[in-house]
């Protein structure tokens, strides 16, 4: 699981999809998968009695168990209905995105998501830090912002504060605010800067809240950082393997390569995809363009 | 410190529509800015002596909206 990436991935995309993505769907996506789960994995206590999942990285991640939740499926069926209910594609596919990049993200740990299910209930996952969600939401913290989880909260504190343009007013006046209806009705009601500020409160939350963990496990606790690919290893990690009913997947991501590899094998394609845009995109800006043929206004 | 309305955090553009500078928006929306730091800086030092608050978004952004819209209105309006 990712803690502030979560936070600050809607930033990103805005940044880059502009008037052409809704935030509030965007940023509901994002936070989806775990909204209904997550209090069950760490479980809470109401009038004495402690409720909390048998196996909560099964429920959570799992199936049976409320893994489907991060899988690309859900996030395109709850699209659908967004869309027969409000009649807005941009506000449904706003959704998807968001959905998406929180199922993504959260294979980076060693549980991993259920990307292709219904059709297959294989955990996706890259294994960089440990899934510890099992061992309650504290040595959870500790133990995500030991291991190589904060460094990749940390690239989306940084990737979020290089896309500084979007926190603006005037961003938020021309570009977020026409794009989104919520923004529109909740105009209604209230003044500009309180919906700046409710616009900017997740990257606030997330930027602030990584710092916080942080200090908190290093500084007031003393947990050990632990940097290797899986880590840290000093809490009990759980295996996508240890999940599901299957216990050896057959599946080509399985059996042809580790998941580091895959991980690697990722990076690079995405590089060499970026690359290869730029290169199109400077070829395209250096080619002569062709002349538009004007319309010959027939005299009247 | 009253934040005027227009001046916006990182005002993001010049007059004439193109969009600006990183040091030109900072110079522009230094006041603003500054009090979502110092919010920002008091909500770490309290999610530190107290974790439990880092966990609900909604605390967070209560606290926010508490911070850079209902204070600075309170001060405004008692001056």
């Amino acid at each position: 699981m990712s803690w502030a990436a979560h936070d600050l991935e809607p930033y990103v995309v805005q940044k880059h999809l502009g008037k052409r993505i809704a935030f509030v769907p965007l940023l509901v996506g994002s936070y989806a998968p775990d909204l209904l789960s997550k209090w069950f994995v760490y479980g809470i206590t109401l009038i004495g009695v402690e409720l909390k999942a048998d196996n909560p990285a099964q429920f959570h991640r799992g199936w049976p168990g409320a893994g489907f939740t991060h899988s690309l499926a859900f996030g395109v069926v709850i699209g659908l209905l967004l869309y027969l209910i409000w009649r807005n594609k941009v506000v449904a596919y706003s959704f998807v995105i968001g959905q998406w990049a929180h199922a993504l993200t959260d294979t980076g740990d060693t549980v991993g998501s259920m990307l292709l299910f219904p059709f297959t209930d294989h955990l996706f996952a890259v294994g960089a830090w440990a899934y510890a969600g099992q061992t309650g939401r504290y040595v959870d913290a500790g133990a995500y912002f030991s291991g190589l989880g904060f460094v990749w909260d940390g690239i989306f504190v940084v990737w979020a504060l290089l896309s500084w343009r979007v926190l603006t007013r005037g961003y938020f006046r021309e570009t977020v605010a026409v794009a989104d209806p919520f923004w529109r009705w909740a105009g209604r009601y209230l003044s500009e800067t309180t919906l700046v500020a409710l616009y900017r409160a997740s990257f606030f939350y997330g930027v602030a809240r990584w710092t916080a963990w942080l200090i908190w496990a290093h500084v007031v606790r003393s947990f050990a950082f632990d940097l290797r690919w899986g880590g840290p290893r000093w809490v009990p990690r759980v295996y996508a393997d240890e999940l599901n009913a299957a216990p050896a997947c057959k599946c080509p991501g399985c059996c042809s390569m580790r998941p580091r590899l895959g991980f690697y094998g990722v990076v690079a394609v995405c590089a060499w995809g970026k690359g290869r845009s730029g290169s199109v995109r400077a070829a395209l800006a250096e080619a002569p363009r062709p002349r538009r043929r004007r319309k010959r206004l027939k005299g009247g | 410190m009253s934040v005027s309305a227009e001046v916006g955090i990182l005002a993001p553009v010049r007059p004439d529509g193109s969009p600006a500078g990183l040091r030109e928006a900072l110079a522009a929306g230094w006041p603003e800015l500054a009090l979502y730091l110092g919010a920002g800086v008091v909500y770490v030092a309290i999610g530190v002596a107290v974790p439990e608050l880092l966990f609900t978004w909604i605390v967070a952004a209560g606290y926010l909206l508490l911070c850079v819209v209902a204070l600075p209105l309170l001060t405004r309006r008692l001056r």
